[in-house]
């Protein structure tokens, strides 16, 4: 097992209120496991995320890396094992510093030593490695990533989160931020790197074509719980609007996720269907 | 003549200025302990030449102290989580009393007592009048190219990744927290080493010589960066030192020619504030003009 | 007539030749300092060097700016002044390392202690110290004082000049086996509760030419009479404001003596041929009012030690 979340339980308090965002879950990944991850707002999607990177702490349960029990680990050492974009394209570079140095750093994970940063050894071997982009970034290395696009500086983090070929990959909504065409080239940049270097991967998103059409699990998050859990066929048959019926049965109710299902005028077709998947 | 005496503050006081570019700008950290630094730097040349010691290793001595006392801000900003602008208050307000207690007194006096600057100066044999500002010159150079070359390796990259982006790092797998300490540590140790410097520049080190520092440093910095709007890292370093020089200058010019304006000493520091808040304040008044949320 | 005459030519004499230029430099504003200043342009003055005509003063203030203190001084240099007159420690360094390999004559004024402060021995530079007596302070207190043991201080440890003055506090007291309890105040808000540490522990209060004690002075009056406990000052211009006992020097008679020095300099005696001096003629005020108001009686032979009393808010001045 890559990933094993076992009984992870977060609340939050809001003044007065309490939040329970991860209510005693449990999720395991093996490796090659690449599961899309769908909810409603307040799920708990990006909060299972941030306790699996360990940027935040559960108030019990434990997580598992590669069969360590990193629950105590701060973020930093985790990182090793994990590889991290966010939906904020600012958020996953150096927006001051050239593609060519925010690879540099990327390469290697840790001790940070007096060395070059980029000796044209590097240089060399960071070229090779943004040629598979396809986006032609390799022509400019020396360039801020200030003056990269949104999608450009996604497809860079997702190409940075993979170099050191981490044992996990999660992608919170990371195309969410992007237009539909960058949105398109940086989940299909994603899907490459994933299958070429065999990533186990979580991916959070919003859409469920999307959800639907990437990776091999699609889990369903509701109120801190995981409600859904398909594998590779199962998921196959699905369609998009099958997906809200489930959704509507599990009694969430998420205006933005029905806005984008098909119509509905197919629902009672597909209800019969639906009913030995539950 | 009125340029030349600007010149020689603006280098020795231009490592100043690298240091507080160092931590302002590279780690995005306001550090006030700078204040106590400097003169930290001073009080422990100081007693070392008063003792008999080489002007060089006490200069160094004095740096590494600099040093130790950046790094003591640093651990207590983020081990301790004191918020940054306090922990520098607390290591300048410790310094003051460990200065006195270095120095013994408020104010050492080190008037015809070797100094670094002629030493260098003689070294080089540098034009009779010219060898203060040439061996200021030297240490800036020098340490400008170790500055330089220490922010393109691994550790000086990823600090600066650190001063915008810390959570980036915590994802490459690097602690900020370090890289802020030693930072900081560097930033001081520039700071003090500078601090030295001006003690046997001016001739004496007073407990009293560091108030205004961060604004000089600030100053100088911003400046600079008005002045000569660099766009590589080599550009932004050569603009602070140039802001503490043309910071310098300005001052001496205020003090020639300023009475004929009206303008006398005590205004000085009203406007090297008004400078620094206009041009910290430039990019969110700038974006207010274009009607844009900053 | 031949006075006259004789002074007219003087006075000519200094009106035909090219004004001369004197850089006046101090650390901070300051009355004191100020006072200083004033009294230096006055015995300069009294002496026919009248400001437009054949003396040209510029005027710099380092604002507590070590910086600016070493830029106005290498500005002097830079103008070519003909002299110039430094006031306070910090200024004064500052002066003397940038004219120190000049023979422009350099005048010090308000240095405490001219050897600690490395002015000593450069022979373009004298000048006039203002330390005080503290022994002779402490002695009169003990005459006046009947059964002084214990005796509190309050100073700021980062004033050189006091801080000088405090060593010798210690080192007198013990001489004289005096309790000495120092408390220290870092700044004018920081006097308040020092003075008030003080309450029940002392006999008696002593504070030299410290500038943060001056400037926060009320507050250790107020307390001086709260608890009935003499206190000297060593500021004879505070009188008036309730403190019980005065002794020292008028900053501005301090300035007249640095003017005469400035003189002698003018002309024509080289600085090194004249050694720095000590403000003497140290003055005793005693406040009867004050005494009256806290109880405190000045015995006969005490009042004998006097060189003025304040009585009814008016001074009497012995001759």
């Amino acid at each position: 097992m890559i990933l094993e979340v076992l009984q992870v339980t977060k609340t939050f308090s809001l003044g007065a209120e309490r939040v329970v965002a991860l209510d005693d879950l449990d999720l395991s990944m093996a490796e090659g496991d690449f599961a899309t991850v769908i909810g409603s707002n307040g799920a708990g999607k990006t909060t299972l995320l941030n306790v699996i990177a360990g940027t935040c702490r559960p108030d019990r349960g434990k997580v598992r890396l590669a069969g360590r029990d990193v629950t105590s680990w701060p973020a930093h050492r985790r990182a090793f094992f994990i590889g991290r974009v966010f939906q904020d394209p600012l958020q996953g570079t150096a927006a001051h510093m050239t593609i060519a140095e925010n690879l540099a750093l990327a390469a290697k994970k840790g001790r940070r030593r007096l060395v070059p940063l980029l000796s044209a050894r590097r240089r060399r071997a960071l070229t090779e490695v943004v040629v598979a982009l396809g986006m032609g970034l390799e022509k400019r290395l020396s360039e801020k990533v200030a003056h990269l696009s949104g999608g450009e500086r996604q497809a860079l983090t997702v190409l940075m989160a993979v170099m050191t070929k981490p044992k996990l990959l999660l992608l919170d909504e990371h195309t969410a931020a992007l237009d539909p065409a960058n949105a398109e080239k940086v989940l299909a940049v994603t899907e490459r790197l994933v299958a070429e270097h065999r990533i186990t991967t979580l991916m959070v998103t919003h859409r469920m074509d999307q959800a639907l059409q990437v990776g091999n699990r699609l889990i369903m998050m509701h109120k801190g719980r995981i409600v859904l859990d398909l594998g590779h066929e199962e998921k196959r048959r699905l369609g998009v609007e099958d997906l809200v019926e489930l959704f509507r049965r599990t009694g969430v109710s998420d205006d933005a996720l029905l806005l984008t299902s098909e119509g509905d005028g197919k629902m009672a077709e597909k209800a019969k269907k639906l009913a030995h998947l539950l | 003549m009125l340029f030349l005496g600007a010149a020689e503050q603006g280098l020795i006081y231009g490592l100043m200025a690298l240091g507080v570019y160092l931590s302002f700008r590279v780690l995005s950290f306001p550090d006030l302990s700078v204040d106590g630094t400097f003169p930290l730097g001073a009080a422990v040349a100081g007693i070392l030449i008063l003792r008999g010691f080489n002007p060089f290793l006490a200069a160094l001595v004095g740096g590494g102290a600099g040093l130790m006392a950046g790094a003591l801000t640093g651990v207590l900003a983020t081990r301790l989580r004191i918020p940054g602008l306090l922990a520098g208050v607390l290591t300048m307000i410790m310094l003051y009393s460990l200065n006195l207690r270095i120095m013994g007194r408020p104010n050492l006096s080190l008037l015809g007592k070797p100094s670094v600057l002629n030493g260098l100066a003689q070294a080089i044999s540098a034009p009779r009048g010219y060898g203060t500002v040439l061996a200021a010159g030297i240490f800036c150079a020098v340490t400008a190219v170790l500055l330089l070359l220490f922010l393109h390796t691994e550790l000086g990259g990823a600090m600066r990744a650190c001063g915008q982006n810390p959570d980036l790092l915590k994802s490459l797998g690097t602690n900020p927290d370090n890289l802020r300490i030693l930072g900081l540590a560097i930033s001081n140790g520039l700071v003090a080493f500078s601090g030295a410097l001006v003690a046997q520049y001016s001739g004496f080190a007073d407990v009293g010589m560091g108030v205004g520092t961060i604004v000089a440093g600030l100053a100088s910095v911003i400046i600079g960066e008005l002045l000569l709007r660099p766009r590589s890292l080599w550009g932004a370093i050569l603009a602070a030192v140039g802001g503490s020089v043309a910071y310098r200058l300005a001052i001496s010019v205020a003090l020639r020619y300023g009475a004929a304006v009206g303008f006398t000493a005590s205004d000085l520091r009203l406007v090297t504030a008004l400078v620094v808040l206009a041009a910290l304040a430039a990019p969110t008044l700038r974006a207010a003009l274009r009607g844009e949320s900053p | 007539m031949k006075k006259l005459l004789l002074a007219l030519v003087v006075f000519g004499l200094i009106g035909a030749a090219k004004p001369i230029v004197i850089g006046i430099t101090q650390i901070v504003d300051h009355p004191a300092l100020n006072a200083c200043r004033d009294g230096i342009i006055e015995a300069l003055r009294r002496a026919g060097y009248i400001e437009g005509q054949n003396v040209q003063f510029i005027f710099a203030n380092a604002q507590g700016d070590f910086s600016v203190a070493m830029a106005i001084a290498q500005d002097f240099l830079a103008r070519g002044v003909d002299l110039v007159v430094s006031i306070t420690t910090p200024s004064s360094q500052a002066v003397v390392q940038v004219f120190k390999d000049t023979n422009i004559p350099v005048v010090f004024s308000a240095v405490t202690d001219p050897v600690a402060a490395g002015l000593i021995g450069h022979p373009n530079v004298t000048g006039a110290s203002d330390m005080i007596d503290v022994r002779a302070d402490l002695e009169l207190l003990l005459k006046v004082v009947p059964g002084l043991k214990r005796l509190g201080q309050i100073y700021n440890p980062g004033e050189v000049n006091s801080a000088t003055l405090t060593e010798m506090t210690k080192k007198a007291a013990k001489e004289l086996g005096i309790e000495l309890i120092v408390v220290p105040a870092e700044g004018t808000a920081a006097v308040p509760l020092a003075a008030q540490s003080l309450l029940g522990r002392v006999d008696a209060i002593y504070c030299t030419t410290d500038n943060t004690v001056a400037a926060a002075l009320d507050a250790v009056i107020e307390v001086s009479k709260r608890g009935k406990i003499p206190f000297l000052f060593a500021d004879p211009t505070s009188l008036e404001r309730g403190v019980l006992i005065c002794t020292g020097f008028d900053y501005f008679d301090h300035g007249l003596l640095t003017g005469e020095i400035v003189l002698k300099v003018l002309r024509g005696t080289p600085p090194k041929d004249i050694p720095f001096v000590r403000q003497a003629g140290t003055k005793v005020f005693f406040n009867l009012d004050v005494a009256e108001e806290i109880g405190f009686v000045f015995s006969p032979e005490a009042k004998k030690l006097a060189t003025g009393l304040l009585f009814g808010g008016q001074r009497f001045i012995k001759e």
